[in-house]
């Protein structure tokens, strides 16, 4: 079947025709759309806006010389989804809800009176020899239950039933990794979606977060519960999920680092102090959630969280053992142990509706297919469909649809080795899809201060890389522009040699030029490009660690920055290794052009969609302290304004105040004049230096404008005075007081002598390195992992 | 025979060479009685003293003491004081052959189950699966077919002593096994890997076990080979018997100059102390000293 997307005026027999589709016709009619190949590059498209594709590797990061790894394994999405009969996901749905509640019981069992290995139904000594089974977890009885989260992997054979493949019980990913999909599928396919008749209709995986959050609440021993999702950080494998999910659920994500024990209960190191939490979402496998346990792996997680576990102190969804069911080498025994312990039988065969296929007979064993998009055309493959769980004391709900893996010929169904996944659809059914139900809300809390510290400081670095990098990208701009199209005896005048200066001082690579160098323009953009990139790294780096602030836009903001960074070479015109010299003749004012609108409406975002909270508070004071150390960076690098320094353009570059400068002659004038354009330029201030002061700029008045006044955004006092506010709403004394003092000594400035202003530009630089180094180390100071006893 | 009372001092200290500012410590250095060991009294205490202390009994029943100091401290002292009445053990009346020892554990259902078999399996440092055959053809030349449990158990005892050499300077503990049946060169914690792994490649269950040991001889007796630090060594259970520990290290079987802690299925699950610390990276040190004393 080809063709476009059904026209509801004139319906296809068999098509979309109310009550008359099943679910494999359907699937077969997207398959035979005329536009797949279209339709594969918007998912691509908006699967990497989702952050979800793109990869960032070894990004450079902050002072301290950490550095964060950032590899996300790119998964594409099928469009063509899987498709699944309501009834059929139905019988489905129970089977696993069957098999959630066997492999609860199986978990209370083999950590409590351990009847299944006193009776061998399941060998003691394949499950004694397995990793997976912990010791700590001996005598917990877990707070309501085991399992709050499961996963199974199904993969339906030729003959139509549904076997299990894989249980996921210790961390299990991918209910994050579904939504995500949903929302892309969603998107390029709301004309098929939205035209399927009345009873036909795809079933919402929307209430599953919400099943989800309820589920998390009721294995705490509290009524009102603060529950946190406990995140293998920024390089485990899943992390982009982690913060998917941790942002759908609007619950804060936290690292090991983030969270300490004390009296037997978990807190959260935040921003307000040690704040407790009574539920972590655990989404840290069972060897690395306490260096403190037996068998643990190196010192990854939180020291003394299973004492705080068995005392009751904090609960863990799931729980502290639960891992052990994933163990491929005991697979096999689980259904056996279910039907003994629930008294059925110790013949099982046949007492599970969702049985477990043991791996023997996955080898050799027919699948069913579907058809899958190869690029080129659709061929039949096989899938292993992943349902997900939760269980609340409402009962178990299960996510009405999910997300399938494609499998290659001769997969392990196991161990898919293409990483495709598709979006499965469960349409209609004679039998309804669960009601949502109601229940008693949650008390509200206002959770707006409970920001982990290392949300904060990420925030805080984010912002000064993303304020650098749009000072770097701007004086490239300006110092381009200004000096493209210039003759060589022009090239050679002094005033673009400092327009470099400036550029290389804000680029911060003025000790790297070689002052000797035959092309300073060639060897500076060479440097200021690699800085350029350097801090769009830190910034995504530190932006990709606390995903979850950011909106869905902001999401996407992110991925078109590590697209430009990747791409920063086109600016030097070269597909290979950065050059140490390029020819700026060739440089691309386009793609600085892009970047420079990239940054302008993150920064935007910034503002109107991440909410002004305490952590937000903290990116804006690194955000305004950079742009004041960026003003004054430009400023002196420009002029030569250093103390001790020598200025440049001639000894009094200064005219004196009230009268005219004797040693000036004209072409110093004009010299100076295109450099405190460049400066002004830079500064994003030569239009409101126009509209103020008459043509000819002078060097006193534009200096006051982009260090000392106040009216003028860009400037360094504007940048002290947003310091100075969010220093207040945040209670820092110290940073409301010097941020005062640095305002009051730039109001009466005069800037009328090299001296004053060598002297003026010093003290603000050095106040707010005081300013940054205070909110440092009394709010931001980093948690540290911590390390085994008795090693080096 | 009359039991002998020991008291033990065993001191555990760190120096971090750094400001730590907060530490973590799980101890397993208190003593559980046994059939041949009456504890008198098993006392943990550090310096500085801990700000939380929690004491556990792990699926095993031995005692695990977990403290937490959150205060600076540059250094951690774990002083556990041991005084116990150790009898010699009794060696099982009848010896039946081997196999039917395994063939026992294979068989056992109900609570002995239980308590038997999690030392049958491999375990993380006793990597029975990975060196199976190394360990098998080390074994066999004590275990022949037929031979009856408890002569097989001392000759195989006597074989490690004979033939694997003590170097203290060799290895650290959890040295993997591959690397000690290369060698042929170890301390006790390996020489009780050894061992235990090969008796549970015959299928036999058999336990690490921690403790101290009288390396001091008393007149007339010979001096036992120890570094004056906590002291490993092996226990093999025996059907209408029980356990029977013996000590490779020392080529002894029923030992009675051993002090127990308790047992695990290697070293990781009783291992005196270990922690972490949140602090600066620094050059850290350890110094263990052991002293018992008969009183």
């Amino acid at each position: 079947m080809t063709g476009g997307p059904p026209d509801p005026g004139t319906p296809r027999p068999g098509m979309f025709s109310p009550g008359g589709v099943d679910a494999s016709s359907l699937m077969s009619s997207i398959a035979g759309f005329a536009d797949l190949g279209a339709r594969q590059v918007d998912h691509d498209r908006l699967l990497a806006a989702e952050g979800a594709g793109h990869i960032v590797h070894d990004l450079p990061l902050r002072t301290d010389g950490r550095t964060v790894g950032i590899e996300s394994r790119p998964w594409r999405l099928d469009p063509v989804p899987l498709v699944i009969d309501g009834d059929e996901f139905v019988t489905l749905a129970d089977g696993a809800i069957a098999r959630m509640q066997m492999l609860e019981a199986i978990l209370g069992d083999v950590y409590g009176a351990r009847t299944v290995l006193r009776d061998a139904v399941v060998d003691p000594i394949a499950l004694w020899a397995s990793p997976k089974y912990r010791l700590a977890a001996f005598g917990t009885r877990p707070h309501r239950r085991w399992i709050t989260n499961y996963a199974v992997d199904v993969i339906r054979d030729s003959s139509g039933r549904w076997r299990v493949v894989r249980d996921l019980t210790d961390a299990p990913a991918g209910a994050g990794y579904a939504l995500l999909g949903r929302s892309v599928s969603g998107r390029v396919h709301r004309d098929v979606i939205s035209r399927l008749p009345a009873g036909r209709a795809l079933r919402s995986l929307d209430p599953f977060a919400d099943r989800l959050r309820d589920g998390l609440a009721d294995v705490a021993a509290t009524r009102n519960p603060r529950i946190v999702v406990l995140s293998g950080g920024v390089d485990h494998p899943s992390y982009v999920e982690q913060s998917y999910l941790a942002t759908r659920l609007g619950l804060n994500l936290a690292e090991g680092a983030d969270l300490v024990v004390r009296q037997r209960r978990v807190w959260l190191r935040s921003l307000s102090g040690l704040e407790p939490v009574d539920v972590l979402f655990r989404r840290l496998e069972d060897d690395r959630a306490d260096p403190m346990e037996v068998n643990a792996e190196g010192s990854a997680g939180v020291p003394g969280l299973l004492l705080a576990a068995r005392s009751r102190g904090v609960s863990l969804a799931n729980a502290h053992g639960c891992g052990v069911l994933e163990d491929p080498a005991l697979g096999d025994y689980w259904d056996a142990a279910g039907a003994w312990l629930t008294g059925r039988t110790s013949d099982y065969q046949g007492t599970w509706p969702l049985p477990f296929m043991p791996a023997e007979e996955r080898a050799d064993t027919a699948w069913a297919t579907s058809p899958s998009f190869d690029g080129v055309g659709t061929v039949d493959r096989a899938v292993t469909l992943r349902l997900h769980l939760v269980a609340s004391d409402m009962g178990i709900d299960v996510l009405q649809g999910g997300s399938a893996r494609v499998l290659a010929a001769g997969d392990d169904p196991m161990r898919p080795t293409l990483a495709t996944a598709k979006d499965v659809w469960v349409v209609g059914g004679t039998v309804a899809p669960p009601e949502i139900r109601r229940r008693d809300p949650l008390p509200q809390v206002d959770l707006i201060a409970s920001v982990p510290t290392r949300a904060a400081e990420a925030l805080f670095w984010a912002g000064r890389a993303m304020e650098r990098a749009e000072l770097i990208a701007r004086a490239m701009e300006v110092v381009l522009d200004r000096t493209s199209g210039l003759v060589d005896s022009e090239v050679a005048e002094p005033w673009v040699a400092h327009g470099l200066d400036m550029l290389s001082a804000v680029a911060g690579v003025t000790s790297r030029i070689d002052p000797q160098a035959t092309d300073r323009a060639g060897a500076t953009f060479a440097l200021a490009v690699e800085a350029l990139a350097r801090q769009l790294g830190s910034f995504l780096a530190e932006a990709s660690s606390v995903r979850e602030f950011f909106s869905v836009t902001g999401g996407r903001m992110l991925a078109r920055l590590a697209e430009s960074r990747a791409q920063l070479r086109w600016l030097l015109g070269t597909d290979g290794p950065s050059p140490s010299v390029v020819d700026i003749a060739r440089i691309d004012g386009r793609h600085l052009e892009s970047i420079l609108v990239d940054l302008a409406a993150l920064v935007g975002l910034w503002n109107e969609s991440v909410v002004h909270g305490p952590a937000w508070r903290f990116g804006e004071v690194g955000r305004r302290l950079e742009r004041a150390f960026g003003v004054i960076d430009g400023v002196r690098g420009a002029f030569g304004l250093y103390e001790g320094g020598a200025p440049v353009l001639g000894s009094s570059p200064f005219r004196a105040v009230g009268g005219v400068d004797e040693h000036a002659d004209h072409r110093l004038d004009f010299q100076r004049q295109r450099l405190v354009e460049i400066v002004l330029a830079s500064n994003e201030s030569l239009v409101a230096y126009r509209r103020r002061h008459r043509s000819d700029v002078e060097l006193q008045a534009a200096l006051h404008l982009v260090v000392a006044d106040i009216h003028n955004p860009r400037a360094a006092a504007s940048a002290i005075r947003a310091v100075r506010h969010q220093a207040d709403r945040l209670g820092w004394q110290f940073g409301v007081e010097t941020a005062s003092a640095l305002l009051e000594l730039l109001e009466v400035a005069p800037f009328d002598s090299i001296e004053v202003t060598v002297t003026t530009l010093a003290e603000v630089f050095a106040g707010c390195d005081r300013l940054s180094r205070d909110v440092v180390g009394s709010y931001l100071a980093a948690p540290v992992d911590p390390r085994m006893m008795g090693r080096g | 025979m009359a039991g002998q009372r020991y008291r033990v001092v065993h001191l555990t200290g760190y120096l971090y060479g750094a400001t730590m500012v907060d530490g973590y410590s799980v101890a397993c250095v208190l003593a559980r009685p046994t059939p041949s060991q009456n504890v008198i009294s098993s006392v943990v205490t550090t310096d500085p003293e801990p700000d939380e202390y929690d004491e556990r009994t792990d699926v095993f029943g031995n005692r695990v003491v977990q403290f937490g100091l959150h205060r600076p401290h540059d250094g951690l002292t774990v002083q556990a004081i041991t005084e116990a009445i150790v009898w010699a053990q009794e060696l099982p009346r009848v010896d039946m052959a081997w196999e039917r020892v395994a063939a026992t554990v294979a068989g056992l259902r109900g609570p002995m189950a239980l308590d038997v078999v999690p030392f049958a399996a491999p375990s993380r440092l006793v990597t029975v699966n990975a060196n199976r055959l190394a360990l098998f053809e080390l074994v066999s030349t004590a275990f022949w077919p037929g031979r009856p449990m408890v002569e097989a158990t001392v000759a195989f005892c006597t074989q490690i002593f004979e033939t694997f050499v003590f170097d203290s300077s060799f290895t650290e503990v959890s040295t993997p096994l591959d690397s000690v049946l290369v060698e042929r060169r170890g301390v006790c914690q390996d020489f009780a890997h050894l061992a235990v792994g090969c008796l549970r490649t015959l299928g036999l269950a058999a336990r690490y076990v921690s403790g101290y040991i009288e390396t001091q001889p008393p007149p007339g007796e010979p001096k036992l080979i120890g570094v004056d630090a906590s002291h490993a060594w092996c226990s093999v259970w025996i059907p209408d018997h029980g356990w029977l520990d013996f000590d490779p290290t020392n080529g002894v079987v029923a030992p009675s100059r051993h002090v127990t802690i308790g047992w695990g299925r290697d070293y990781a699950d009783v291992a005196p102390v270990r922690g972490v610390v949140v602090g600066p990276a620094s050059a850290q040190s350890l110094a263990v000293s052991v002293d018992v004393s008969r009183i």
